[in-house]
């Protein structure tokens, strides 16, 4: 799933380390949906949203989403 | 995070008890029958002498852990990660801690009665232990 996380990071001069904190997951799980190798769950998805003072569908592209992913 | 210590705290108890048993059944099995061969006797008690650091590793380890706050933290991150839970689910990783401690533990009281079922049961737990981590290597690539 495609992801502004890193824009928005970089924006603010956020490292990856404080979302990770400011979120309650690991580093390695930002990097991740960086990379769009990870989908994140709605829970997750929320608090990031939260965290950047955005709506979930501003952080996380859905178009391309599918069921099984 | 009041369970979650409780939660460490648990396992620090069942780790200790497991040093106990371990050294128990280890003793109790050398005293009372003694092993069916010399390479039995290396290979067992290596394995449960290394089972039992591991334990007691694990027991101080949880310890530690339980008296730092910031460990605690980082620990509890960790643990509720959903990305590591995903790779965890994957790899069933539950599932073969328990097994390869009940292999682990065959192993050991079988060291004194028969080479063969000694043998076997390693082999089992090295395919085990090898398969796992071809699979938590795949599952960290993936994710």
């Amino acid at each position: 799933m495609k992801t502004k996380i890193q824009q928005l990071r970089k924006e603010r001069k956020i490292s990856q380390e404080e979302l990770a904190n400011a979120v309650g997951v690991t580093r390695q799980t930002i990097t991740s949906l960086e990379c769009e190798k990870y989908t994140a769950s709605l829970v997750l998805a929320y608090k990031i949203a939260q965290y950047f003072g955005m709506t979930i569908e501003e952080v996380f592209d859905f178009s391309e989403v599918s069921c099984n992913d | 995070m009041e369970k979650f210590k409780k939660n460490l705290l648990a396992k620090m108890f069942i780790a200790s008890m497991a040093v106990v048993l371990l050294n128990a059944v280890y003793w109790g099995l050398s005293a009372n029958s003694g092993y069916e061969s010399e390479f039995t006797k290396g290979f067992g008690g290596g394995l449960c002498f290394a089972m039992i650091f591991y334990a007691a590793f694990s027991a101080f380890r949880l310890y530690m852990v339980c008296i730092d706050e910031k460990k605690l933290e980082q620990l509890y991150i960790r643990s509720t990660d959903e990305r590591y839970a995903l790779i965890r689910e994957k790899t069933a990783s539950g599932s073969f801690v328990a097994s390869a401690y009940i292999v682990c533990f065959g192993t050991v009281v079988s060291s004194f009665f028969s080479k063969e079922i000694t043998i076997a049961l390693a082999c089992v737990v090295a395919v085990m232990t090898v398969c796992k981590l071809c699979f938590k290597f795949y599952y960290d690539r993936k994710y």
